[in-house]
């Protein structure tokens, strides 16, 4: 019990040095990143075996042919779909594409490695240079902007997964051979990084990038994406962390690591620091995985049995004139008139979170930038930005979560025209936003109901007159009078009234409006309850 | 002269091994000769002399006159290949190790056909000038992907595991020994 307690407490202790560690400047950090990203190409980069969407699900070594396994006498045959998926990121990132580049054997032995050999691109690499802009615009660091110059990039096929039992002692690994061959990019960045932020900013910017352009998942969780780190402080030799599952592993590796180093150099222990090492992250510390003297040699030789990737320089231009507009192009076009998102707004319909099986970001955005237009066409100008943004991503998209209705058949009923035409009834008063709220719920409700197969688009001005849904314009002021003297005798007190009145509280009126609005079912404006209130407790603030 | 004689007579050998065929037809470089008539002719053509061996395998160089690899070296090169220190002829292997080396030297010193700008160490056994390809190729190739089941391409249609020696709920086994322990 006590040493669980001890345990306990140093695992806490740690736990705490992570989340304080402070950036000094007299400890430079110094920082580059290794990103390996599974491509989801059809079928995998020397094969044409199935390239699986779903591998946490697959039945082991399913999709493997006989060169996967490695089976002796079979020869690689390149997929040229992942040439036309690094091109992409290649020119997304401004990198200057190879016109002939080549791959080439990197030895070394492990279980999931039938070969003895990964396929990489070592002597000459895809495309080298390029870089990623980092703004505080968009990204939130504390730069104005930043740029992370790249390496290179290089296509190379990933191993197989190797799975560790110890059951009776027994110790075997268990292989299987899907992920074998699947295709991968490994981006290499300089060390251009010097805080957590930047790190962070980077890899959702990647993320987003690769998912933009359709070329992976993305997802770190299931390993399609891995991030190594490069990092040294004030100069001193390298270390490289290896092992980190997810975005919260990198950043408390790195701050567990700056801090380990910043130790030792203060205490003048630098011996261990001027020699490259890789370390690997157990959760809560880094542990010493590599070092110099046993770094292995990979004895790298050109492939004999591939030839060179030789490209036309059409495949630049041709690749180049069907690129969608990249993230942060949108970002700022949404962020601009006539829209004017707000950041957080904007990066709804631009980034894919890959949490929502509802909408994805780019269903959405061409709804919401149809809509719009279809709602600039009805009310002639653009001084109404943000009606169109806080029904569209807000109530209908909360709607659509809460009813479990997908975008795409919502929009059989409620199709970019229609919904305009439900602003423009809000925009000219026809309906309050209470109303407007019910309506919109009750249309996606009923067509919930039909199992979503009643695709009828909904006749407004009847369901307005049919459930007395039309804002009361001309209130009677007696009427009126009458429902706020109710409310003030039913929710208040002598305390309440004197602080109202006093002005000591003038939230409470808010509480009052609230209250009429509720009685009337939002078919009275909250401004008139405001004004008959104010007149009725003589409020002078 | 070497190197076409080579790649024609590696995708003879194709013809008869369906899995070579096949990977090398994608190279696009390969050359195609006449078709042979008879056994005869394969026969005649493998017996004709293009090279001798011994001018290559160092086989005519007196073993004194070969340069050893040191034994540190072949040391690491058997952790390298996973092969086992213990009881490993050392010097045998630094012999044979010394012929391959005055084989390869050999190699490197031949002249290459149309190797205009090729620096004999740089040739390689693949074609040299490979198709270009254009953008039109890239995409029709992705339109065109094909499985092939004859080499257990489409998944399912064979149990991968089933040459293994040792296999557990469809995964290929691997002893922990042959993983580490390997100095």
């Amino acid at each position: 019990m006590l040493r669980f307690a001890r345990c306990y407490s140093l695992a806490r202790s740690k736990a705490t040095q992570i989340q304080s560690t402070v950036f000094r400047p007299e400890y430079a950090l110094k920082c580059g990143l290794e990103i390996h990203t599974q491509l989801n190409t059809k079928n995998k980069l020397f094969s044409q075996s199935t390239n699986s969407a779903t591998p946490l699900l697959d039945v082991p070594n399913h999709h493997t042919s006989f060169y996967d396994v490695a089976l002796p006498g079979t020869q690689p045959v390149l997929n040229l779909e992942a040439i036309l998926f690094a091109m992409k990121l290649s020119l997304s990132l401004n990198s200057q594409v190879n016109m002939v580049s080549q791959f080439d054997r990197k030895h070394y032995f492990y279980g999931d490695q039938p070969q003895g050999y990964q396929i990489t691109q070592h002597y000459r690499p895809f495309a080298r240079g390029g870089k990623v802009n980092l703004s505080r615009e968009l990204d939130g660091i504390d730069e104005l902007s930043k740029d992370i110059s790249i390496v290179q990039l290089q296509i190379e096929q990933d191993t197989g997964k190797s799975h560790y039992t110890d059951a009776d002692k027994d110790v075997v690994t268990l292989v299987d051979l899907n992920r074998s061959n699947i295709p991968l990019i490994e981006l290499v960045t300089n060390p251009d990084f010097s805080d957590i932020k930047q790190v962070k900013a980077f890899i959702k910017k990647y993320q987003n990038l690769v998912r933009h352009l359709h070329i992976s998942s993305g997802d770190l969780e299931t390993g399609a994406m891995r991030v190594d780190v490069n990092l040294s402080i004030n100069g001193f030799a390298r270390v490289e962390l290896k092992n980190l599952p997810n975005t919260s592993s990198i950043i408390n590796a790195i701050k567990y690591e700056y801090q380990r180093q910043v130790e030792l150099i203060s205490r003048g222990e630098t011996d261990s620091l001027l020699e490259p090492e890789t370390r690997g992250w157990t959760g809560s510390s880094t542990v010493k995985l590599r070092s110099k003297e046993t770094t292995i040699d990979y004895r790298y030789m050109p492939d004999p049995e591939l030839p060179y990737i030789n490209l036309a320089p059409d495949v630049i231009s041709g690749m180049a004139a069907s690129m969608l507009e990249l993230p942060d192009d949108i970002m700022r076009m949404l962020m601009q008139k006539p829209f004017q998102l707000s950041l957080k707004d904007a990066k709804i319909l631009t980034y894919n979170g890959n949490q929502n099986d509802m909408y994805n970001h780019e269903a959405l955005r061409s709804y919401y930038l149809e809509t719009f237009h279809e709602f600039s066409k009805l009310i002639g100008k653009h001084s109404s930005a943000k009606l169109p943004t806080n029904w569209i991503i807000h109530e209908f998209l909360g709607d659509l979560n809460k009813l479990q209705v997908p975008l795409g058949k919502a929009q059989e009923i409620l199709p970019p025209a229609v919904f305009a035409e439900f602003l423009r009834l809000l925009y000219t008063d026809t309906i309050s936003p209470t109303s407007g709220k019910l309506l919109l719920f009750y249309i996606l409700e009923n067509f919930k109901q039909s199992g979503c197969q009643d695709s009828s688009i909904p006749d407004l001005p009847k369901l307005i007159k049919e459930f007395e849904l039309h804002a009361i314009t001309d209130v009677d002021s007696q009427e009126l009078m009458t429902l706020c003297n109710d409310i003030i005798a039913q929710h208040t007190d002598d305390a309440f009234i004197r602080n109202l009145v006093s002005g000591k509280k003038k939230t409470s009126l808010k509480f009052l409006v609230g209250q009429g609005m509720r009685q009337s079912q939002g078919r009275i404006k909250a401004s008139e309850f405001e004004k008959k209130f104010k007149e009725i407790l003589n409020i002078q603030w | 002269m070497f190197s076409t004689r080579w790649i024609c007579r590696m995708h003879i050998a194709g013809r008869i091994n369906r899995l070579g065929s096949h990977r090398l037809a994608s190279t696009g470089g390969a050359k195609i000769g006449k078709k042979f008539e008879n056994m005869g002719q394969i026969k005649d053509y493998l017996s004709e002399p293009v090279w001798s061996v011994h001018e290559y395998l160092g086989t005519n160089v007196e073993e004194s006159a070969l340069k050893l690899p040191p034994v540190k070296l072949v040391k690491k090169l058997l952790r390298l290949s996973g092969l086992p220190l213990e009881g490993a002829d050392i010097e045998g292997i630094q012999m044979q190790l010394a012929k391959q080396l005055s084989f390869v030297n050999r190699l490197h010193d031949i002249p290459v056909e149309d190797g205009t700008g090729v620096e004999e160490y740089g040739a390689r056994l693949m074609p040299r000038k490979t198709t270009l390809l254009n953008y039109k190729m890239l995409l029709e190739a992705v339109k065109h992907q094909k499985q092939d089941a004859d080499i257990g391409e489409v998944s399912g249609s064979w149990t991968a595991t089933g040459l293994a020696a040792e296999s557990k709920n469809g995964y290929f086994v691997v002893r922990e020994g042959l993983l580490k322990n390997r100095k």
